[in-house]
């Protein structure tokens, strides 16, 4: 069924049509979410409070984007709410503000899956960049689709993939390079 | 390492380029074997991303949507009901702090006391029961 279609049903009170909007983007806002938020937890909240949101706000749905981008946009907006809530509290309840280690030493202190060691790299990145980095490094969107998700034209995209490659480049090659002889 | 190269190495890595401008760097791949080590570190970083892609394995939410978007319009269908249900979640909160406060406090008293009673626990030994609900009395006897 075409969504324009299943979203008029949903205006027009056939609420269980909006069940076809969940199943079809669920895994799309999952993936997304799940890098966002790494291992602090949260993403099924995060993704089941997105199409709430998306429900409540249904009746003001301009179709200014397709559907999957505009979910993608408020999942990305409440999984960065999330981190910035856990931060809050987090500094509330302990002591300890470095938090955030060096990549160099996390490699000598016992972490040896690369996996960490790039959700590690990614999450030192500002915000802006890890957006461009999980959007179109990670899952695959294509520069258009991150810049509609995010809202900022292509250009923006491209100089933020640049600059955040760059940066990942400096702090991951030589563990990439060493894995790859290895 | 020229800029515009640079720049065009990466674009190349994300959107088509034109006829021209990929003769361009394939001319200048060429040419330097700094670029060419550049491009081969971007696209092993590219594919050690790529990789971090979860095959999926979700939960699914579909119910749980679903019955969040029921519980909406019970809200929107009963508007006291849901001021009554924010009122509650707003005071419960402070209900379980009075109450912990009431209970480390005569905990203390006990505990200063060194006696298990009522009467410890309100800090009431010195003082009668008028007293200690009216200490303006106390007050006007000293």
């Amino acid at each position: 069924m075409d969504e324009r279609e299943i979203v008029s049903r949903v205006i027009a009170g056939e609420t269980d049509a909006f069940s076809e909007i969940v199943r079809k983007y669920q895994s799309q806002l999952f993936g997304v979410v799940q890098h966002i938020l790494g291992n602090r937890g949260g993403a099924e909240d995060v993704v089941q409070e997105a199409f709430i949101r998306f429900y409540r706000n249904l009746a003001n749905f301009r179709w200014e984007s397709a559907v999957g981008t505009y979910l993608t946009r408020i999942a990305i907006n409440l999984a960065y709410n999330e981190i910035r809530r856990k931060t809050r509290w987090l500094r509330i309840f302990t002591l300890e503000n470095d938090h955030v280690h060096e990549i160099s030493g996390e490699s000598k202190t016992g972490y040896d899956d690369t996996a960490e060691l790039i959700r590690k790299a990614i999450s030192r990145l500002p915000e802006d960049f890890q957006k461009v980095v999980i959007l179109r490094l990670i899952e695959g969107y294509s520069v258009k689709e991150t810049a509609e998700i995010l809202n900022i034209p292509i250009g923006t995209v491209l100089s933020r993939l640049k600059r955040a490659q760059e940066k990942l480049k400096n702090r991951l090659s030589p563990i990439l390079e060493e894995r790859h002889e290895q | 390492m020229n800029n515009d190269i640079r720049e065009l190495l990466y674009k190349s890595l994300d959107l088509e380029l034109t006829p021209e401008e990929r003769q361009k760097l394939q001319d200048a791949l060429k040419e330097n074997p700094q670029l060419h080590a550049e491009r081969h570190e971007l696209v092993r970083l590219r594919e050690a991303l790529a990789s971090q892609k979860n095959a999926g394995g979700f939960p699914d939410v579909t119910d749980a949507v679903m019955n969040g978007i029921q519980g909406l319009q019970t809200d929107a269908g009963n508007g006291q009901n849901s001021i009554d249900r924010y009122l509650q979640s707003a005071f419960r909160p402070l209900l379980a702090a009075a109450i912990l406060l009431i209970v480390l406090l005569s905990g203390i008293n006990i505990v200063k006391s060194g006696e298990v009673s009522l009467k410890a626990a309100l800090s009431l030994q010195e003082a009668s029961i008028t007293e200690a609900l009216d200490p303006t009395l106390t007050l006007l006897e000293e």
